[in-house]
């Protein structure tokens, strides 16, 4: 960490060094340690310390990005400065830039953690040790990562942006095995403390005694319960294709044709919103513009997509603050999603159904079968289950899964009232659902 | 510099570490982009740092830096033995490492042309003028080309003596065009998708690709897939373009046969493998003419260097004998655990990481067939080109695979164009099923650049030599 002064000095250096017209730059640093663990010992120890700066120089509209990890060399920042205007020279026009945003109040958001920051080697060890010794009681091999991570990261423009924002978090995942039965828990916080293991390691212990003797099923639609991990799964993945503006813009989305009908469900509510701290929040874009919380899908309604300046200046839409980093190609994509939790728990869910299955969480899904219409495939992992009027009867070996989302979130038929969040780049929080009909497209041999 | 390498080590082995090696990279890319006219992208990135990897209390520590200086060198040394000993408080065995030879060596993969001293005018104006062609075609509504170019300098140095510098070039592009009508989009790419095809080579390679002169028929295909029939659900005789089966080998076969998944040290991430060591030399994984290497050797292949990221040179380990299985992928930790030696695929990804066991070039061995031949010895099939989408269990036996393009066989002839193909299985099933793979006029190693691994996530660039192959009895269409 080299704190908001000197990260800004530093880009202020480099952007007064520019030819540019506009020219803005991002700075980041990262102290991350990770414990990887499996057979319930410690296999991967490893920890980074990184640094990175960015520079995009504008002249006219050609448009030179450079970056380089030498961020306190003055010789190496004089390079880079000059790489990204020699780029800039070489550039073609691009007719799609439309400048970079003007300053506008970022909110401070204190997602910093002094003690996720510290935590030591010793004590992420200490924490695996006492998930294993949940799992010694019963055999159980476990396995996993315990991860602790500090970033800042800075923005300033030529036009006076500045921005700055220190964050930390620490982020549990276990799947536990014994034989053919196996189990799975994660969490993820800024704050260290916010993780508890004994919890962690008693939900993934739990799960895998319970998934035993798995029996096959046949490939074929059921109605599912999908625990928020499955959940998160489908929803992250969704709004990053479908809720872009770009991807609207150029005819890659559903939203192309479908902004502001009736898509799915009367009770899915999605949002995005980089300032709620009940996620991993992150108060402005990588243009450095603040946050706006954006509602996607309101009431089964699909609502709106984000932007960043170039998609919005070309909509004549207000910027909402999820730009990519420069060089990014992708657009703006939602990155702080948020579902609207419903009045059920799981228990509740399942006593709804007369035969289908409940679904942990998904294994490699993949989603470019068909964009346009949201068809995903992937297969279920650690603890699928069928469900026999309303309860929950046997283990089930996995199956595979291929169906659009645009169906299965238009079938949705009750979510429960506790919303977890669930880990990932920025990662979601997302209640458990009860989905009609989820089409299953084949099975495996475990 | 190499004192200040040295010297981490000597620190690391004072600190207590049995073993100690540091990694110094010095990693330049270049990566351009052209979309429907505009230059999207035109990016350079240069990142240096070191990891240094320790054995300490008989447990695994690493550390790495940006900073690239002694002292720092020394603090990160420091932090590797300390990780290491927080490691050892959850152990049951010592970490062992198998024997190897130790070298003190160069190697630098062999190049015509630097791509880093080739002006940007030439690169973009093979971009801009296949773009140009990809939009004259009306119905393409998003046309893309991209270059990238990557150079690795990379300096090994371990506590067992060993001294070896790397130099490791890397180039590729491709094209894509998108046809969109209302809710239908579809892709054509070249000569892959997700950004075409890569090597360790010098520019030379993205010249050879010949962009441009493909680029109509890509456009074409596109757009006549917008009209096409969708592909029928059935199962039937199938027939795999190259790189689509450089995918699928990747996926049922160059994952399951790394040795540290084997053993379920990647369990709670991207899972196990059902090619258990029971099954070595027992499993008959595929038909008799399913022959798979794995060949850190093979001339331009993306998964090909001069020594691995524990110093162990590069080699060809058979996998797949006459659709025996024989062989894994091994590092020096997990090959004493058969009895082994390491087959020197141990890398990591950048200074930042860790080696893990890593594809290299894993590569099904040409047959017998001439590509038309097979098509006229085929009464009724689907013939599938280019991957769209790829998914498979965590045991890797149940796969997914979507493709760009498909077309009937008919007779033995290849008939109309079907859209969305694609194909589900379970592995060995579907390797026993292969009876015809065409032969090496038809054999082309394909790069990816984007194999995923690990935790924190790892990149690898690997490749797979493949040439088109028929599969019967397999299940199309399984799109919905």
């Amino acid at each position: 960490m080299i704190g908001k002064e000197r990260a800004l000095e530093i880009l202020q250096k480099v952007i007064a060094m520019s030819d540019g017209d506009e020219t803005d730059a991002m700075l980041s640093t990262k102290q991350s340690s990770l414990t990887r663990f499996a057979n319930s010992t410690i296999h991967q120890n490893v920890s980074q310390t990184a640094s990175d700066i960015n520079i995009r120089i504008v002249k006219g509209k050609r448009i030179g990005v450079a970056s380089t990890d030498r961020i306190n060399d003055e010789e190496s920042l004089k390079k880079l400065v000059k790489k990204a205007s020699t780029i800039a020279d070489f550039q073609e026009e691009n007719p799609n830039y439309l400048g970079m945003p003007d300053p506008s109040p970022v909110k401070e958001i204190d997602s910093f953690c002094q003690a996720t920051a510290a935590y030591s080697p010793s004590q992420r060890a200490e924490a695996v040790r006492t998930l294993v010794k949940v799992c010694d009681k019963d055999s159980i091999i476990a396995s996993g990562s315990f991860k602790t991570e500090s970033n800042e990261i800075a923005i300033a423009n030529s036009k006076g942006i500045a921005a700055y924002h220190p964050t930390t978090s620490a982020e549990i995942t276990t799947v536990v095995m014994k034989g053919e039965q196996c189990g799975y828990a994660a969490a993820s916080s800024n704050h260290v403390s916010d993780i508890n293991i004994q919890a962690i390691a008693e939900e993934a212990t739990d799960l895998c005694r319970r998934n035993v003797n798995q029996i096959e099923v046949e490939p074929g639609k059921y109605d599912v319960v999908l625990h928020p991990y499955a959940v998160a799964d489908l929803i992250s993945i969704t709004c990053a294709l479908e809720f872009g503006a770009l991807a609207m813009q150029e005819g890659r989305s559903f939203m192309s044709e479908k902004m502001g009908q009736k898509v799915f469900s009367d009770s899915l509510t999605v949002w995005d919103d980089g300032l709620d701290v009940s996620g991993m929040p992150m108060p402005f874009d990588f243009e450095g513009y603040p946050k706006q919380k954006v509602v996607l899908i309101e009431n089964g309604v699909a609502k709106n997509v984000v932007y960043d300046t170039a998609t919005a200046r070309k909509a004549g839409k207000p910027l909402t603050g999820h730009a990519l980093p420069p060089g990014s190609t992708w657009g703006p994509i939602p990155i702080n999603v948020f579902m609207k939790p419903g009045s059920e728990t799981l228990d509740s869910l399942t006593s709804k159904i007369k035969k289908g299955l409940y679904v942990t969480r998904f294994h490699y899904i993949n989603p470019f079968l068909d964009i346009k219409r949201a068809v995903f495939t992937g297969m279920t992992r650690d603890g699928t289950f069928l469900i026999e009027d309303g309860k929950m009867t046997k283990a089930v070996k996995n199956l595979r899964f291929t169906m659009s989302m645009i169906d299965a979130f238009s079938h949705l038929d009750g979510l429960t009232q506790q919303s977890m969040f669930v880990g990932g780049w920025f990662g979601v929080r997302v209640p458990g659902a009860l989905i009609r009909g989820f089409n299953f497209s084949g099975k495996t041999q475990f | 510099m190499k004192d200040w390498l040295r010297g981490a080590i000597e620190h690391a082995t004072k600190l207590g570490a049995s073993y100690a090696d540091i990694r110094l990279l010095n990693l330049v890319t270049e990566n351009i982009q052209v979309k429907n006219g505009t230059v999207e992208a035109i990016t350079s990135r240069e990142t240096m740092g070191f990891g240094i990897r320790v054995i300490a209390n008989g447990s695994w520590g690493f550390a790495s830096s940006s900073l690239v200086n002694e002292g720092e060198m020394r603090r990160i040394a420091d932090l590797a033995v300390q990780i290491a000993k927080a490691s050892s408080t959850l152990k049951k065995d010592d970490v062992v490492l198998a024997e190897t030879e130790i070298y003190q060596d160069k190697y630098v993969t062999p190049i015509k042309k630097d791509p880093f001293a080739v002006p940007l005018k030439g690169k973009l104006a093979i971009l801009i003028e296949a773009d140009k062609i990809l939009r004259a075609n009306k119905g393409v509504k998003i046309a893309e080309t991209n270059m990238r170019f990557f150079r690795t300098e990379k300096t090994f140095i371990s506590s067992d003596g060993a001294d070896i510098d790397q130099v490791i070039y890397e180039s590729g592009g491709g094209i894509a065009a998108t046809a969109i009508d209302g809710d239908q989009m579809q892709v054509r790419s070249f000569p892959n998708s997700f950004r075409g095809n890569y090597g360790t080579a010098g520019y030379e390679y993205v010249e050879d690709l010949d962009l441009v002169g493909h680029a109509p028929r890509v456009a074409e295909e596109a757009v006549a897939l917008l009209t096409a029939k969708e592909c029928p659900s059935k199962t039937t005789t199938l027939i795999i373009g190259g790189s689509q089966l450089a995918l699928q080998v990747h996926e049922s076969c160059g994952h399951p046969i790394e040795l540290d998944r084997v053993f379920g040290m990647e369990a709670s991430y991207a899972g196990t493998s059902f090619m258990t060591p029971d099954k070595l030399n027992k499993l008959q994984y595929g038909s008799k003419i399913v022959n798979i290497n794995a060949d850190a050797t093979t001339p331009g292949g993306l998964g090909t260097f001069g020594y691995d990221d524990e110093g162990v040179k590069a080699q060809r380990t058979p996998i797949i004998k006459e659709g025996l299985f024989v062989g894994y992928l091994t590092s020096r930790e997990t090959a004493i655990k058969l009895c082994q030696k390491s087959n020197g695929t141990s890398r990591a990804d950048g200074w930042w990481n860790i080696p893990l066991i890593r594809m290299i070039n894993v590569n099904l061995e040409p047959g017998d067939w001439e590509f038309d031949d097979m098509i006229k010895d085929t009464d009724e099939g689907i013939y599938v080109e280019t991957n769209k989408s790829w998914s498979i269990d965590d045991k890797r036996l149940n796969f997914h695979f979507g493709c760009e393009i498909g077309w009937e066989i008919k007779n033995g002839k290849l008939g109309d164009i079907v859209k969305n193909p694609a194909y589900t299985g379970i592995t060995p099933e579907f390797w026993n099923s292969c009876d015809a793979i065409c032969n090496k006029n038809h054999w082309i190693v394909w790069g990816t650049p984007n194999c995923g691994k690990g935790e924190p996530s790892q990149t690898a660039h690997v490749a797979h030599g493949t040439a088109p192959s028929r599969f019967r009895n397999v299940k199309v269409g399984v799109s919905k």
